[in-house]
């Protein structure tokens, strides 16, 4: 499903800033796989995501991506890939906060075709799934955390992705929180949607569903355990 | 010199456009020289949101030049009044040699870019960009285009002189003061009707016909036939056409043969020449897109919107002549002949 | 290409701007002021030039004054004889008219005498003219004095008595420049009025059958009758043009200054995006908006800025000129009241004007804000997801 040949990513290149944050990585996740992505902070994790979530192309190196070589796609169709087949989950959740808990969910909907009371529909029956229809109103800022992270699940599954990415989803939780994101992720997996996490928590790298660990370090791949 | 409101918006407005596209065309050649689809550099990042940049650049053009044909034709019109012997607008733009040069370029600027835009949006349909060179090139040779246009406009209003009789659409009526006339306005009136009919008998149609069997020379024949319908359709209303209307709306004699009198009435004028438009620009670019088919990319996408240009162009000639001939019928029933020479 | 996906985009950048109310309440302020002072100018400039060219097509072909010791006099009516014999002239009329100060409306009349009414081509709209007291009045003056048909009418003649009249007609509106102050009167009954003798005109309206020899026939009028001011139409026109093009010049100066200074503010405006705007077109950007999206609503916020301020402006520019007889823009027109005493405007606006308008406001602003729209929208998404 996911599949990284040598991949580099470098920021800022033959500028004096210079960071090569991703450092020949080939990587590869089946689908229906729930791999994480394990290292410290700095470690490359979150920029190896990116270049799968197609949010960013690498250097040198090849992405594919259900099937598809993304690294070389214009930025224009890489967008409409992404819009089509992946939903991601960010650190900070980094949702809208003066809109309400369903017009953030909808916001991937926006530039696509379908109409807006249809989108509504799609996004109250996901707030409902994750228990969250009573709040649907409500602005995001008078939400708790856990909440917060619902929503922010809710508007990645908002376009049936295949693929869920998730950047430190933990990290602002408590462990009843967190185990309770790992639980509906479970069930995610059991749809059959591919999952890639990236995280240094124990609580998610040691959970049943996880099929294969990448540890990263200092950009670098080094160690796959299956 | 005639200096006001009216001359210096419109002087404004059309140096506004020409800033975007020569702006725009900057930018295409830093594309044309550096585009490199395959690397991942962040220059060609760059690059890549420029032609956003560009794009948007060139609509806005579109859209401004437009806007600025309407008003060119309403300053005209308004300046009548300060030109001895002109009546209407069209005595405006016979003022000097300049006025209908500009009208001209102003029409064909629009045609250049409706085209640069359907090639745009065609290029962009595909993940090859396999356009981008060639639109890019386009882009720069649209320059001297805009700058003739900027140049006539500019030269046009500083030429005339409110001192100079100029001769009027109306100038039949006083052949023996005015000697000096349109050279549309002498041509024969009873072979522009035949080659009105003839062209939209023919490019109606060649249309028809396209959309029946998606030929090759059927297309490139629509796009040919759709431009001469265009040329014709202008021609038959500084001939034969205008005066139907503007003895029905106006009770004004037939001698006055004047294409922007119908603007006065804008609910009638405005989407009647919005037709004229619509169809000799799909028309023409029926045949534009025909050659980019060849690209492996656009096949599919370029002949969708070939068969959806072809439907436009019969929308808007289909359109213009169904309100001629219903100008022509009113005109009937209040003279009683069709004929009235 | 679908309808859908624009209109879903339109309804975010409309949520978009409403969210930040502060910031573009600034900004439709400043751009509904430009366009109000813009569309005034324009709706003036029409309406007073609308009436110039009416006032202009009732004007004889040419009018012939006395000139006595440089100053208008009175000319005798043995004059209209001389120009008849000219070749050419198809007609030529004694005219008798003056002012009339009436003291109880602080309002000034013109009274014009005519021979028949078939020299006056303004349209009346009830009564006929019968009657040796009879006269026909504006619209305008009929209505500030409750006049009806069949009404009286005292006006106080040049001895200071009160003269009776009945009013027989009134004009109708179409033609208000020319008729809303006037009252139209027996030319005899006219000259007793003021106080002209018999046998004398304030001046002589002379018309040509043919315009192209009207330059000719001036100079032999000037040339047979050497005291008297012979002026054409073409006369008269030339100094309105004069006037038009000069006061234009000055509004262009002041406008186009004006128009800069708001181009500097949008510029500043539009190029400044705050951090939580920064923010929100990153996340849009990770979520699957691709540049063109997020250029498009940008756009559509220029475009509903725009076109709100547009409307709002033109609407009070209305207001301010046919309602209220434009008192901002009275001052700088002050020289107008040499030509119209009364400086009454006619609501003329063309949808000619409204495009006008919009060319000089909506696409400098577009054009101003489409290469910030447009850096606005390559925020890269990855910082979304970085977290800047």
């Amino acid at each position: 499903m996911i599949r990284c040949e040598h991949v580099t990513k470098v920021f800022n290149r033959g500028k004096p800033n210079e960071v090569v944050a991703v450092r020949d990585v080939s990587i590869e996740v089946n689908e229906g796989e729930v791999a994480v992505l394990r290292g410290p902070s700095g470690s490359g994790k979150t920029t190896l995501l990116s270049l799968i979530a197609c949010v960013a192309k690498p250097t040198s190196g090849r992405v594919f991506v259900a099937g598809k070589e993304v690294s070389k796609l214009p930025e224009r169709f890489l967008t409409l890939f992404r819009r089509e087949h992946v939903g991601i989950i960010f650190q900070q959740f980094n949702l809208i906060p003066e809109l309400s808990v369903v017009d953030n969910v909808v916001v991937p909907l926006i530039p696509t075709p379908l109409p807006a009371n249809e989108s509504r529909k799609r996004a109250l029956a996901l707030l409902k799934n994750l228990g969250m229809e009573r709040r649907s109103d409500f602005k995001v800022r008078e939400l708790s955390g856990g909440e917060q992270q619902r929503v922010a699940i809710a508007r990645a599954l908002v376009n049936n992705p295949r693929i869920i990415v998730a950047d430190e989803p933990t990290a602002h939780l408590d462990t009843a929180l967190a185990e309770e994101f790992l639980r509906i992720m479970h069930n995610l997996k059991r749809e059959g949607r591919t999952i890639v996490i990236a995280t240094h928590d124990p609580l998610v790298f040691q959970h049943e569903m996880v099929d294969v660990i990448f540890d990263m370090r200092d950009g670098r791949l080094v160690e796959v355990v299956r | 010199m005639i200096l006001n409101f009216w001359v210096i918006s419109q002087i404004v407005g059309t140096v506004i456009v020409l800033l975007l596209c020569i702006y725009a065309a900057s930018q295409g050649v830093r594309i044309l020289l550096r585009w490199q689809l395959e690397s991942a550099s962040e220059e060609q990042l760059e690059l890549e949101k420029r032609t956003y940049l560009i794009s948007t650049l060139m609509q806005y053009a579109l859209a401004f030049q437009v806007l600025s044909l309407l008003l060119f034709a309403a300053t005209a019109d308004y300046l009548a009044s300060f030109i001895r012997g002109a009546m209407c607008a069209f005595g405006s733009l016979n003022a000097n040699s300049y006025g209908f040069a500009t009208l001209w370029v102003k029409i064909f600027a629009i045609f250049v870019y409706s085209s640069w835009l359907v090639i745009n949006h065609l290029d962009t349909q595909a993940e090859d960009y396999p356009l981008v060179k060639l639109k890019y090139a386009l882009l720069l040779l649209f320059l001297p285009l805009l700058i003739a246009d900027a140049y006539l406009e500019i030269r046009y209003y500083t030429s005339i002189s409110p001192n100079v009789i100029t001769s009027c659409c109306g100038s039949a009526l006083r052949t023996e003061t005015n000697p000096y006339g349109f050279v549309a306005m002498k041509f024969p009136t009873n072979v522009a009707m035949l080659a009105f009919f003839i062209a939209y008998a023919l490019t109606l149609g060649l249309l028809y016909t396209y959309l029946r069997r998606r030929q090759r020379r059927l297309a490139l024949a629509s796009g040919i036939a759709s431009l001469a319908a265009f040329a014709v359709s202008l021609l038959a209303m500084f001939t034969f056409l205008s005066p139907y209307f503007n003895v029905v709306l106006f009770g004004l004699p037939t001698q006055h043969r004047c294409p922007f009198e119908v603007l006065r009435a804008p609910a009638i004028g405005y989407p009647f020449y919005a037709l004229l438009f619509l169809g000799g620009i799909a028309g023409v670019l029926v045949a534009v897109v025909e050659p980019l088919k060849a690209k492996p990319s656009l096949r599919n996408s370029a002949a969708k919107l070939q068969v959806q240009l072809a439907k436009l162009a019969l929308l808007g000639f289909g359109g213009f002549l169904l309100i001629s001939l219903a100008f022509m019928l009113l005109f009937y029933s209040m003279v009683g002949t069709v004929f009235y020479h | 290409m679908s309808f859908e996906k624009h209109r879903n985009i339109l309804d975010y950048s409309v949520n978009f701007l409403l969210r930040r109310k502060g910031k573009n309440l600034a900004t439709i302020l400043v751009f509904t002021l430009v366009v109000f002072m813009l569309a005034s100018v324009v709706m003036m400039m029409n309406s007073l030039n609308h009436e110039a060219r009416e006032t202009l097509s009732l004007a004889p072909d040419i009018t012939v004054q006395k000139i006595i010791a440089g100053r208008q006099g009175l000319v005798p009516l043995e004059y209209i004889s001389t120009i008849q014999s000219i070749r050419g002239v198809s007609r030529a009329e004694p005219r008798v008219w003056g002012y009339y100060y009436d003291a109880d409306e602080d309002a000034t009349y013109t009274i014009i005498g005519v021979q028949s009414l078939e020299s006056l081509p303004l349209a009346i709209s009830e009564g006929g003219f019968s009657g040796e007291s009879a006269v026909l009045v504006g619209e305008a003056l009929a209505r500030a004095k409750r006049l009806n048909v069949g009404d009286k009418l005292l006006l106080r003649d040049h001895r200071g008595e009160y003269v009776k009249f009945v009013v027989a007609g009134v004009f109708s509106s179409s033609s208000a420049l020319q008729s809303a102050d006037l009252i139209v009167m027996p030319q005899d009954k006219a000259r007793d009025f003021f106080g002209i003798p018999s046998g004398y005109s304030n001046d002589i309206a002379v018309y040509v059958a043919n315009p192209a020899e009207l330059p000719n026939i001036a100079i032999k009028i000037a040339q047979k009758l050497p005291d008297t001011r012979v002026l054409t139409r073409e006369q008269i026109r030339e100094t309105y043009d004069a006037i038009f093009g000069w006061r234009s010049g000055v509004f262009l100066a002041s406008l186009l200054g004006a128009l800069l200074a708001f181009a500097i503010l949008v510029w500043d405006r539009a190029s400044g995006l705050t951090a939580e705007e920064k923010r929100e077109i990153g996340i849009l950007k990770a979520l699957g908006w691709s540049t063109g999206d997020v250029l498009e609503m940008r756009t559509f916020e220029g475009v509903v800025l725009a076109l709100n301020s547009y409307l709002l402006g033109v609407i009070l520019a209305y207001l301010h000129v046919f309602y209220l007889g434009a008192p901002l823009l009275k001052p700088v027109l002050l020289g107008w009241s040499t030509l119209y005493p009364s400086f009454e405007l006619m609501p003329v606006v063309t949808l000619e004007d409204l495009l006008l308008i919009f060319f000089i406001s909506v696409v400098p602003f577009l054009a101003a804000v489409v290469v910030p729209s447009w850096r606005a929208s390559t925020i890269d998404p990855d910082e979304a997801m970085r977290g800047i």
